[in-house]
């Protein structure tokens, strides 16, 4: 203690005496900050790539859309005067319109608006608000977004209908727009332009066959939006941070059948997290880190692993498979597997604390509070996700997208932790590999889904991707020639490096380095990519491969 | 000065006043951890860049407890990176950041040792004043005051005893 008071006098006295005062950053950190978020591309840099993809064979509702959108974007702006008038549907919640006729309306409601630079588009404070635009596009915007209006472009095409764009910046809150193509979303302080038509093309006058698909594309987005909206009324949580957590808190009465103090994330969770038994998961959990830790490192050493401790590593995943079954009744995610749930950040904050109050290095209020608020932020991070997927994204895309999800939660996470509780998680010196932490367990799933592949050659890679690809999608021999040329592209482009060094067991059993897994990832949604151009497969084939949930991993075999 | 209470940010101006707020005792930590002043305004402006740079609303009771753990993550990796030893073992600089702190970012505390350091002795107050106004070394300081260096030391701890019981009624 006598050490503490005379480290806070020194430093007064530095401060006092010394004129050693904090300096005022704030511009510097601000910029700072603003280069990190234009840096890191949109709200969730991930989408973009998701969708890039499928770019070429996204259907014709991109192609309706680029037709309609590109001429456009080419004509002059409208002059002021000759703004259309905009039809706004109220689907949920409710919205006032500030321009130069304030409107306010409720779910059900529809009233027409000629939306103006500076107008202001402001959602109810408690409920998430969804408006349909000239019944061309969806806005989703959550509780108390407010949206001002800064640009405005629009062409009429003089036979009854126009289109263009609207910038939006986003004051308060967030929203997602779904218009049929790429979706769109922002947060607090970014601005983005939304597409729209006009209301007499939404009315009929386009009907062709191009519309109808970017009608039925949109009633498809329509009914996610309202899937994840029933999800989310099971789970009040998933909304993002809009009420004092104080309140929610308050409202939720502490499980007093349980010695595990659990964070108070969602009430629709208690009864089910009041069954687990969180003092034999964390002792069992903790036991598993010990055994995983001598199993890594025995593995990094190239050393043969004995027979009893891997039948006492499957003993202890049975118990934690245990677990895991519980935690699916929870339905936290409907539809999703195993470990999709189990890592979610809801389960995964509230197994940390488990474990860590049973290592007897329990979180701290202040720990509880940061903690909790990560795993609903990153929960509601977790819905946009999904919400942004449609029929044609991957399986791979998604779980890499999941994966990357989880790792900067868990990595936010541990930065909550002191030293001692974050040395709890550690499984040895595996830097940088699989398996490097329990917790954070996203890179362990890596492991899960990747598969080495070793080979001899890039030539034998591609020849092997080739066979492997092509029986599992069912291709002739005709398509597997069309398929080389990008196979041997995905083998090329392999870097030298990895030619360097031989697989190694840890390799094998599935310690591969994240960096490395990242970029095969990569590497074969490129593929995916060019397939899908290609024009190779028919469109169940390419519904096939969008099911492959493999990652391939090439490795130099001796 | 009374500390306003923290507001989630949301918008530019909210921002602003996010960081205006809190920029300050997040720097003063750091140097309490044993950055030095250089050090600590890259890890300060880092450790906002990591908070902020993907989450536009924090929760307001979560707001310091976030950030603190943040700049002490970010100062632990810069000390291993620069194989730096901190001058103070962790927990006592933690300790002394709570202590000096307080609830007000340790604007109490100044104006009590603000208020102590007048009612010093003239000799120990020239002593301070060598040490951190001038930054004299404290051999050349116990020339200066015609002492050994054996008197500086002494000196030097009965005026820091002094301070601490000073400051320490005061803020009681």
């Amino acid at each position: 203690m006598n050490a503490s008071r005379q480290h806070a006098l020194e430093r007064g006295l530095t401060e006092l005496l010394g004129g050693e005062t904090p300096p005022d950053r704030t511009l510097a950190i601000l910029a700072a900050v603003q280069r990190a978020r234009a840096g890191a591309g949109p709200a969730n840099p991930r989408r973009a790539r998701r969708w890039r993809w499928l770019g070429a064979a996204a259907g014709v509702a991109a192609a309706t859309l680029a037709a309609v959108w590109l001429a456009p974007a080419a004509a002059e702006p409208d002059p002021p005067g000759r703004q259309p008038r905009v039809s706004v549907r109220v689907a949920d919640g409710a919205v006032e319109w500030r321009g130069a006729v304030a409107r306010t309306a409720t779910a059900g409601t529809t009233f027409e608006v000629q939306p103006c630079v500076g107008d202001r588009v402001v959602a109810a404070p408690a409920a998430r608000t969804r408006l349909w635009l000239n019944a061309s596009g969806c806005l989703a915007m959550s509780a108390g977004t407010t949206l001002e209006i800064e640009e405005m472009k629009w062409q009429e095409f003089g036979i009854g209908f126009g289109s263009g764009t609207i910038t939006v910046a986003v004051l308060v809150g967030s929203f997602t727009w779904l218009n049929g193509g790429t979706p769109v979303d922002a947060g607090a302080g970014e601005r983005r332009e939304l597409t729209l038509r006009s209301a007499q093309l939404a009315g009929g006058l386009g009907a062709t066959p191009e519309t109808e698909q970017l009608q039925r594309d949109l009633a498809a987005a329509q009914a996610e939006v309202e899937r994840l909206k029933a999800e989310r009324s099971r789970r009040p949580v998933a909304e993002p941070m809009a009420e004092p957590l104080a309140a929610e808190v308050a409202e939720v009465e502490p499980d007093a059948a349980t010695t595990t103090p659990l964070l108070e994330l969602t009430p629709a969770l208690d009864d089910v997290l009041a069954t687990i038994d969180w003092r034999d998961v964390s002792e069992q959990s903790l036991t598993l880190c010990d055994t995983l830790r001598q199993v890594m490192e025995l593995l990094a050493a190239e050393e043969e692993i004995p027979h009893s401790l891997l039948g006492e590593l499957e003993r202890l995943k049975g118990t934690m498979h245990e677990y895991g079954a519980t935690v699916l009744q929870c339905e936290l995610l409907k539809g999703a597997d195993f470990d999709t749930q189990v890592r979610h950040p809801l389960m995964g904050a509230q197994w940390m604390t488990a474990m860590l109050a049973h290592a007897d290095t329990p979180l701290d209020e202040a720990q509880r509070l940061a903690i909790t608020d990560l795993a609903r932020r990153y929960t509601a991070e977790d819905d946009q996700r999904r919400l942004g997927y449609g029929p044609q994204t991957s399986k791979l895309q998604q779980y890499v997208d999941e994966l990357e999800l989880q790792e900067r939660f868990y990595g936010d996470v541990d930065l909550m932790l002191s030293e001692g509780q974050r040395a709890l998680f550690d499984v040895g010196a595996l830097q940088g590999r699989v398996g490097a932490k329990l917790v954070g367990t996203a890179s362990m799933a890596w492991g899960e889904w990747a598969k080495p592949v070793a080979v001899r050659t890039r030539a034998e890679f591609a020849e092997g991707l080739v066979t492997g690809f092509g029986n599992t999608l069912g291709l002739d021999a005709a398509q597997r020639n069309a398929m080389r040329a990008a196979a041997q592209q995905w083998a090329n482009n392999v870097p030298d490096e990895w030619w360097d060094q031989a697989i190694t067991v840890l390799d094998r059993r599935g310690g591969h380095h994240v960096d490395r897994l990242r970029a095969a990832a990569a590497a074969q949604m490129r593929f995916y990519e060019r397939l899908a151009a290609s024009g190779a497969l028919t469109p169940e084939q390419v519904d096939r491969l969008r099911q492959v949930e493999t990652l391939i991993v090439p490795y130099r075999r001796e | 000065m009374t500390v306003p209470k923290p507001e989630p940010h949301r918008g530019p101006d909210a921002l602003t006043a996010f960081v205006r707020q809190h920029q300050g005792w997040v720097w003063r930590y750091l140097r309490f951890l044993g950055s030095d002043a250089a050090t600590a305004d890259d890890l300060t402006q880092e450790t906002f860049v990591a908070v902020l740079r993907r989450h536009e609303h924090i929760e307001p009771r979560a707001q310091r407890t976030y950030l603190r753990r943040t700049a002490h993550s970010l100062f632990l990796r810069a000390a291993r990176l620069r194989r730096v030893t901190p001058l103070v073992e962790e927990p006592a600089a933690e300790v002394a950041f709570d202590l000096f702190s307080g609830s007000d970012d340790g604007d109490g505390y100044l104006q009590a040792l603000r208020e102590c350091v007048a009612l010093l002795e003239p000799r120990q107050r020239q002593a301070l004043d060598g040490l951190y106004r001038e930054g004299i070394p404290r051999r050349d300081l116990a020339a200066r005051l015609g002492l050994s260096e054996g008197g500086i030391k002494s000196l030097l701890h009965r005026t820091y005893s002094r301070l601490r019981h000073c400051v320490e009624r005061r803020l009681v």
